[in-house]
């Protein structure tokens, strides 16, 4: 009796000792758990900062609160979709369009929410449930926490993240996928279960029929990581199949064309920033990033394989805009390394460190206010929606402004443009190019008529922005010919924006 | 008793700092001064863009601020340039006339730089004659005279920049750190050169690395520190031409007409005339004792920054006087190693003064294989007095806001001496398509036709066109074809010519 009365109290403090233990490991978990939920705090806190200040003081000097370019477009077809649901041509310039997944997105939210508040919330979450999607996959790839929530600090800083968070891009939803199958794929609860496998399929093919480009960086990324992380490396041919088989198939069976898009030759006006480059990197994180790439290099040997990974998708980030896009996240890790290796190191010099410290915050800060006053300062303000809405009530025609200016004239004139950022997917784009660049230097009736006619433009906006980079400053080309020519009519100036019309096309036309 | 015992004390200390040494490099300086002061006092005026110097030193002492905002360059533009140069001519010119100082300023600097690479020279050899020829060199060598008539910024950043790389290597020492910092803060001042030392410190560290020695931790952190400063600075300074010209920017947004006179190719003859056979020759041999028979790791920094500075030489990146300037005294700097060889080798021999009798054969070999290239250097590009006195007639019979076209080259003397507005100068930075004004300024001193003449004369706002002697030379014509007596009227008509514009316009 007392035997098994002695059994039955051990056992009971076995289960007792392992419920303590149970419950320690719980509320280590819990700890933990706290733990990185306040180091995330600042992080998220400052990306929320930065991204939502840009955008309030863009709102504060009355201008929309999306720069100029791709934004306009997305909202644009959005809008078309929201109206039927599908559409095979983009409604205002007659081109054909592929059914892209992140329009339809746009499209729903707008079905549910207003406009406005889609506009300012979406890239402001995408933004946040990026960077802490980040945070979770380098927490997975064995990044220590304080170091992970350190690069979403850098992150908040990086020109290429403050552009992609404060528009609608295409590229920012990319990402956002991208992180997301990533860590569904790779986390070590998740990624045997057949479900989450399914949804990270799922997600791959949305990914796939968003941007093909970014889906094959997500696929590469996704194969080192599964080599590093020693994944079972037998869901990674169902991830490339499944999403491949059925982009083929719809290539097959409808117009859709697959296309590695966003490729560029090299040149440092787009990679850099500095040089006003679109989606570019700040000089000093490159040389941050070089830094704390030489550090690791140097320190950790076992991890050359992923070292040379990340060389490798820097270099790629070069010709490739999304790649870039990658990039500015992965490089946001390195320059961590670099930072905490200066902050750590014995200094022989001390006055060095405190001064090199402080060059490397005045860099970060320079970084952000840089790109932030480029975001700010960006088209269009209320003069140009003014003329641009004026130009909504003329009659029909084709509008010649600058490729770039393209989005912002379809968006709110809701009229044809001779070429707009999406031009280069058309097959006679470099006869469009031509006559859009020999319009522009053309100083003589007789050439510009001919090109005008032959592409049925009727109105020429000409901003600011073109007189100093196309003629200047100085009256020249086109533009000293249509104020010196009775073949054109002005119909809007305000603050440098001008919007003519071209009237020998009536005469032609009759 | 005790008063002569203080004055032995005192006279043994004066001594001690006042030895023959100094007295020989005191005289060497001297010397440097002396030949420099002969050629450039013997010339009145200066070289075309020394004018713009001029101006701001008169601006800085007039107003005690450079002239960032200029209303007649380019009829009015903002300019951005590290300013302490112009500062330092403005400062002395409180004490001498202007031109004087502007003369003054640049000789002392490159004499200066003697003393610099005698320091150098001397603390990397440990020999006094080696590095006494080395000194010689630096003073002599053809490149330095190619400057005479300017008032060139590389005669202080060429101080400054061997200076630090003097500081940086003694970096182990107390207060060489704190001179470091305050150097490279004048240097960033003065010049974006300091980016080739910089490099180079990074091509040293990684030679080093390659030859399995330890790097410096004091050298790495103050290169770090440094690099980060410079970037910093200089992408807060030209951060506009940055986003104007992007990676143009490095070639001053020169126009593509005149980029080949600035950044020529470099061939080894050119290098020969520049620096002289001894030292080159002298040089490559310790390239190549230090790569294969010893190590040196000041000679490698100072190998390091002679790649850097051929490299940037041989890809363009480097104005080709400015990099033959750095290449030179690199040259020069590691020609005292190879001396120091060569006179340690002789002294063990049984004949005494044999190393003495060396040391003179080669400054006379030197001098003698230098003194082509050092008589053909000296010719001063400056402007005829004719052109001047063509340029005075405009100060004093225009109106003030008239703009006078001349020759891009001209500019300057067009805002120094006429005090007019020029139509374009050879500060090209920030200004957008340099390539279209350069092409119709060229334009409109060889034109026929009379139309296209009045069309870009009006684009530019232009009232004088200055024909300038070196102009006609320069185009080979002795007047403007297009200027007839409806539109235009020859105001002033001696061996340079000034058309004043009528006003005229094309229907």
């Amino acid at each position: 009796m007392s035997r098994f009365r002695k059994k039955t109290n051990k056992i009971k403090m076995a289960n007792r000792a392992n419920k303590i233990k149970k419950a320690e490991r719980l509320e280590k978990a819990k700890q933990k758990q706290k733990n990185r939920i306040e180091l995330l705090i600042f992080p998220l806190l400052l990306i929320l900062i930065i991204l939502s200040s840009i955008m309030i003081i863009r709102i504060m000097h009355n201008k929309p609160v999306f720069q100029i370019g791709e934004s306009y477009y997305n909202i644009r077809i959005a809008q078309a979709i929201k109206q039927n649901l599908f559409i095979s041509k983009d409604p205002v310039q007659g081109t054909f369009y592929e059914p892209n997944p992140y329009h339809y997105l746009l499209a729903l939210l707008f079905i549910i929410f207003p406009i406005e508040l889609v506009s300012l919330f979406t890239p402001l979450l995408l933004g946040v449930v990026s960077a802490l999607l980040f945070f979770q996959l380098l927490v997975l790839i064995r990044v220590r926490p304080e170091q992970a929530a350190l690069s979403l600090i850098i992150l908040s800083v990086t020109p290429a993240f403050i552009i992609l968070f404060t528009g609608l891009y295409l590229s920012s939803f990319v990402i956002f996928l991208s992180l997301l199958v990533l860590l569904l794929s790779l986390h070590n609860k998740l990624h045997n279960k057949p479900v989450h496998q399914l949804l990270s399929i799922l997600l791959l093919i949305i990914l796939a029929l968003t941007s093909l480009t970014g889906f094959l960086i997500t696929l590469i990324i996704m194969f080192f990581l599964f080599l590093i992380l020693k994944r079972n490396l037998k869901a990674l041919p169902l991830f490339l199949i499944i999403p491949t088989l059925l982009i083929l198939f719809l290539s097959l069976l409808s117009d859709f064309t697959p296309r590695l898009l966003g490729f560029q030759s090299f040149a440092f006006k787009n990679i850099l920033s500095l040089l006003r480059a679109d989606l570019g990197f700040d000089l000093f994180l490159v040389v941050l990033f070089l830094t704390g790439f030489i550090i690791v290099w140097a320190n950790e040997k076992e991890k050359k394989l992923f070292n040379l990974l990340v060389l490798a998708s820097f270099i790629l980030s070069f010709f490739n805009i999304i790649a870039r896009a990658f990039a500015s996240f992965i490089i946001t890790v390195y320059c961590v390394v670099a930072i905490i290796h200066f902050y750590k190191r014995k200094w022989v010099l001390k006055i060095i460190k405190t001064g090199t410290l402080l060059l490397v915050l005045c860099s970060l800060l320079f970084s952000v206010m840089n790109q932030a006053n480029l975001i700010v300062n960006a088209q269009p303000d209320q003069n140009m929606l003014i003329t641009l809405i004026f130009l909504k009530d003329l009659g029909d025609g084709r509008v010649l402004t600058t490729e770039k200016n393209g989005f912002l004239v379809d968006f709110y004139s809701e009229k044809k443009v001779l070429l707009d950022s999406n031009s280069f997917l058309l097959r006679d784009y470099s006869e469009l190019k031509n006559a859009s660049n020999t319009l522009f230097r053309s100083a003589r009736l007789k050439q510009a008529e001919t090109i005008l006619r032959e592409h049925n433009i009727r109105y020429i906006l000409i901003t600011p922005e073109m007189k100093e980079e196309l003629w200047g400053n100085k009256e020249q080309g086109l533009w000293f010919l249509v104020r010196h020519s009775e073949s054109f009519v002005k119909r809007y100036e305000q603050e440098g924006i001008e919007l003519w019309e071209y009237n020998g096309l009536n005469k032609y036309n009759a | 008793m005790k008063r002569t015992n203080k004055d032995k004390i005192l006279n043994r200390r004066i001594n001690k700092r006042l030895n023959k040494e100094h007295i020989i490099l005191f005289l060497l300086f001297c010397l440097v001064l002396g030949a420099r002061l002969f050629f450039v006092l013997q010339e009145q005026g200066f070289d075309y863009d020394a004018y713009n110097t001029l101006r701001q030193a008169e601006h800085i002492k007039e107003t005690g601020l450079p002239l960032f905002k200029d209303p007649l360059s380019y009829s009015g533009r903002t300019i951005i340039f590290p300013p302490f140069f112009y500062y330092l001519i403005a400062v002395f010119s409180f004490i001498l006339p202007l031109t004087l100082t502007a003369k003054l300023i640049p000789s002392l600097a490159f004499s200066a730089l003697v003393l610099i690479i005698y320091i150098i020279t001397k603390y990397i050899t440990k020999n006094r004659t080696a590095a006494f020829i080395a000194a010689l060199f630096s003073g002599f060598v053809p490149i330095i005279y190619t400057s005479l008539s300017q008032v060139s910024v590389y005669s202080l950043s060429l101080l400054l920049i061997f200076l630090l790389s003097y500081t940086l290597l003694r970096i182990e020492e107390k207060g060489f750190a704190t001179l470091s910092i305050v150097l490279a803060v004048i240097l960033l001042l003065t010049h974006t050169s300091i980016f080739i030392l910089l490099i180079s410190f990074l091509v040293y560290f990684l030679i080093l690395r390659l030859e399995n020695q330890r790097l410096n931790q004091r050298e790495v952190e103050i290169t770090m520190f440094l690099l980060f400063l410079a970037l910093w600075f200089n992408l807060l300074l030209y951060k506009k031409a940055f986003f104007l010209h992007g990676i143009s920017f490095i070639w001053q947004n020169i126009p593509t007409l005149l980029l080949s006179s600035y950044f020529k190719d470099i061939s080894f003859l050119g290098v020969i005339y520049a620096v002289g056979i001894v030292p080159l020759l002298l040089g490559v041999y310790a390239v190549y004792h230090i790569f294969f028979k010893t190590r040196n790791r000041a000679l490698t920094l100072y190998i390091s920054f002679g790649i850097i500075s051929f490299i940037m030489l041989w890809l363009k990146l480097i104005p080709f006087r400015a990099g033959l300037l750095f290449l030179s005294m690199n040259i020069i700097i590691l020609s005292a190693y190879s001396m120091k060889i060569i006179l340690v080798s002789l002294g063990k021999t049984k004949i005494r003064g044999l190393p003495n009798i060396l040391s003179g054969l080669i400054i006379i070999l030197f001098v003698l294989t230098t003194l082509t290239p050092f008589t053909t250097t000296i010719n001063i590009h400056k402007p005829p007095i004719q052109d001047i006195k063509a340029l005075e007639w405009i100060k004093n019979n225009t109106q003030e806001d008239a703009v006078i076209l001349g020759r891009v080259e001209e500019g300057f003397l067009i805002n120094y001496i006429a005090q007019r507005k020029n139509v374009a100068d050879s500060n090209f930075l920030l200004i957008k398509n340099i390539n279209q004004i350069y092409n119709d300024i060229n334009y409109l001193f060889t034109l026929r036709l009379e139309s296209e003449a009045i069309r870009l004369i009006n684009k530019y706002n232009i009232d004088y066109i200055f024909l300038s002697t070196k102009s006609m030379e320069e185009y080979n014509i002795s007047k403007l074809f297009y200027a007839d007596k409806d539109c235009f009227e020859l105001v002033y008509d001696k061996d340079a010519h000034i058309y004043k514009f009528l006003g005229c316009k094309i229907e």
